[in-house]
């Protein structure tokens, strides 16, 4: 049992919708992660820079800096290289998934997003 | 005429007889006297003067001596009327002067008879009719002269009509007319010419015809000129150029030009007929203007309509961010209060949780069709098209819409359609399958059957997909209209009317986008077919 297994894992949600990111909170909050909540995609980068999350989710369409701009800027930052980052898309993928992978993004969920499904998708992402 | 028997004479005396002889030799006319075979007898001075022989040279000779060659045979017919006692009268014939040459005479003759009226002799009196004969021929060949001369005069003033006639209609011609010689030098012009380049015809004539083209194509006119001259064929001129003509005040004006040559002895001039086309130009002008401002109207409208659709497009992908963000927590906080994540449900809790579950999911599917209808209107609408296996997305929907179903005791049934692919767009297949599918389960009452099957089409270059249901059916004239927008089919045996009328709209939206056709068949009260194609890779 060492100290890191112990630690939770940290999230990183950023979505513009204050209910969108609380459901998100509700959702995996009895796996245990610790949630962090970002506005728009500055504030993002900045909560990223600051809690240096595990996983990152990030709503599409955000204002001051969209979910893909977040996710390739994250990129060239070398604590994020790796980090696993997951697109919550707002319709039936409106973008192509090349595109989205291109702009950094490992996995996408198209809302409304079903709790199981988040929970699941996010257990594998993390690999725990 | 018994008078001039020798009784009567004896009668009057002897004065008589010299009397008869003095009248007889004082006359102009021959007067003879002859045999009754032709001899003369007796020969006056008249006869001397006309024949020119003396009394002793013609007595004792046949009339025949006297006659000119070829009438001798009418002298014979003449002696031998008059030995039948026929009196002849202006006989007119041909004798001969002693000089040789032709007298024409006029005879009259009368049988000489005795006292006791035998024919004993020839009494012929002779006129000399030589000049009144010429003059006769004279006059009809004066006539005749005349005739002809009258031909020819009225040929002449024929020709003189015509001619002015002709000269009228160039003068008066619509188009100026000028007529050129082979320097150049103008020789005949009509009035509409004056007027159109604005000389007097006094001016025109003998002047250079190059002073009537613009100084830009002065240079090069009189070889054009040499170059037609020589060719010689009837044409416009310069086809297709834009030809002006220069004025006496400097003005230019579009014109169109016919030439064509005339050879004449003194080389080949050239006749123009010059037309002033300014109205034509302006008309033609004006058109243009209109058809650019047409042009421009198109290309304005096309912009405008571009631009619309560009803000639909917007618009739409606007709107679809704001309309399902509130469904997404919607939803997703409902799940999380069925799955109990919050603590326990009564009854009636999870009643009223299931009543918003499905009517958020209803209210995401509206919201769906009718972005997704809107975005195909738009032509915003991009097919990722691939090589599918069909059963796989079979597989997917049917399982999708299973638990619904089964909870209705329909039973679900697809073949095995493993090596059977299509060319499509895997999500928007999916889309289709599950819009019919869902409609199959609705429309069955419960106990009955909805089943998926894929057969090849005829032409084997598409597989037909069939959804087919046991339920209530569509009435004919239902059948005609259910994949138009907003048509919805009287109500579901649950009593609802749910949709939007546009699931089957959509997928004939779709289905077209792949190049393939959808259709139905139905038998109301037993059940309907929903078939649809899809091209093979």
């Amino acid at each position: 049992m060492t100290n890191e297994q112990t630690t939770s894992k940290r999230i990183l949600i950023a979505d513009d919708a204050a209910s969108a990111r609380d459901l998100v909170r509700a959702i995996l909050s009895r796996n245990g992660y610790e949630i962090y909540e970002a506005g728009d995609g500055e504030e993002a980068l900045e909560c990223a820079a600051k809690f240096l999350p595990d996983l990152v989710i990030l709503d599409l369409q955000m204002p001051k800096l969209d979910g893909c701009s977040v996710a390739s800027k994250l990129r060239l930052m070398p604590s994020f290289e790796d980090t696993p980052i997951l697109a919550l898309s707002a319709g039936i993928s409106q973008m192509e998934p090349a595109i989205l992978t291109q702009a950094g993004f490992s996995q996408c969920l198209a809302k409304p997003i079903s709790p199981s499904k988040l929970r699941s998708i996010i257990t594998d992402m993390l690999g725990v | 005429m018994n008078d001039e028997r020798p009784d009567s004479a004896e009668a009057i005396g002897m004065d008589a007889e010299r009397w008869l002889a003095a009248i007889v030799e004082s006359s102009d006319d021959a007067i003879l006297g002859e045999s009754l075979s032709g001899i003369i007898t007796s020969w006056n001075a008249g006869a001397t003067r006309i024949f020119g022989y003396s009394a002793e040279e013609a007595i004792g000779k046949p009339v025949r001596w006297f006659a000119w060659p070829g009438e001798e045979g009418r002298i014979e017919e003449l002696l031998k009327r008059l030995r039948l006692g026929e009196r002849v009268e202006h006989f007119e014939t041909i004798r001969r002067h002693k000089t040789g040459r032709k007298v024409l005479v006029s005879l009259s003759l009368s049988p000489i008879r005795n006292a006791e009226g035998m024919i004993i002799g020839i009494a012929k009196i002779a006129r000399d009719i030589t000049d009144r004969k010429e003059a006769d021929e004279a006059l009809v060949a004066s006539e005749r002269r005349l005739r002809t001369m009258s031909g020819q005069e009225a040929r002449a003033r024929a020709d003189l009509i015509a001619e002015r006639r002709f000269r009228e209609l160039i003068e008066h011609a619509p188009d100026a007319i000028l007529q050129v010689d082979t320097a150049g030098k103008i020789i005949v012009a009509n009035s509409t010419a004056e007027s159109m380049f604005g000389y007097t015809r006094e001016e025109l004539l003998g002047s250079c015809v190059d002073r009537l083209v613009p100084q830009a194509s002065r240079t090069a006119h009189p070889e054009h000129r040499k170059a037609f001259a020589e060719a010689g064929v009837v044409r416009p001129m310069g086809e297709g150029l834009n030809l002006c003509a220069l004025r006496k005040d400097g003005t230019q004006i579009p014109v169109e030009i016919s030439l064509s040559p005339i050879t004449t002895d003194r080389g080949i001039f050239i006749t123009a007929a010059i037309r002033d086309v300014t109205d034509r130009k302006q008309a033609e002008a004006q058109v243009r203007l209109v058809q650019q401002g047409y042009m421009q109207e198109l290309e304005d409208r096309k912009r405008e309509a571009e631009r619309l659709n560009r803000l639909k497009s917007d618009f739409l992908a606007s709107i679809s961010h704001e309309l399902r963000t509130p469904l997404h927590t919607i939803i997703g906080f409902s799940e999380l209060l069925a799955e109990e994540s919050a603590g326990a449900l009564n009854e009636e809790q999870k009643r009223f949780l299931n009543h918003i579950q499905r009517d958020s999911e209803h209210l995401l599917a509206l919201i769906n069709d009718l972005l997704d209808f809107s975005r195909i209107e738009a032509g915003g609408l991009n097919l990722h098209t691939e090589s599918l296996p069909v059963q796989n997305a079979i597989s997917e929907v049917v399982n999708a819409i299973q638990p619904h179903a089964k909870a209705k005791g329909i039973s679900l049934l697809t073949e095995s359609n493993a090596n059977v692919h299509v060319s499509a767009d895997q999500l928007r297949l999916k889309q289709v399958l599950y819009n019919l599918l869902n409609n199959a389960v609705k429309f069955t009452p419960a106990g009955g059957t909805v089943s998926v099957n894929v057969s090849p089409e005829i032409n084997d270059r598409c597989i037909r997909i069939t959804v087919s249901d046991s339920g209530i059916g569509i009435a004919d004239a239902e059948l005609a209209h259910i994949f138009e927008k907003f048509y919805q089919i009287g109500v579901t045996p649950g009593g609802t009317r749910e949709g939007t009328g546009l699931g089957l709209a959509i997928c004939k939206q779709l289905i077209e986008m792949h190049g393939g056709r959808i259709w139905a068949e139905s038998q109301p009260g037993h059940g309907s077919q929903f078939h649809f194609t899809l091209r093979t890779p």
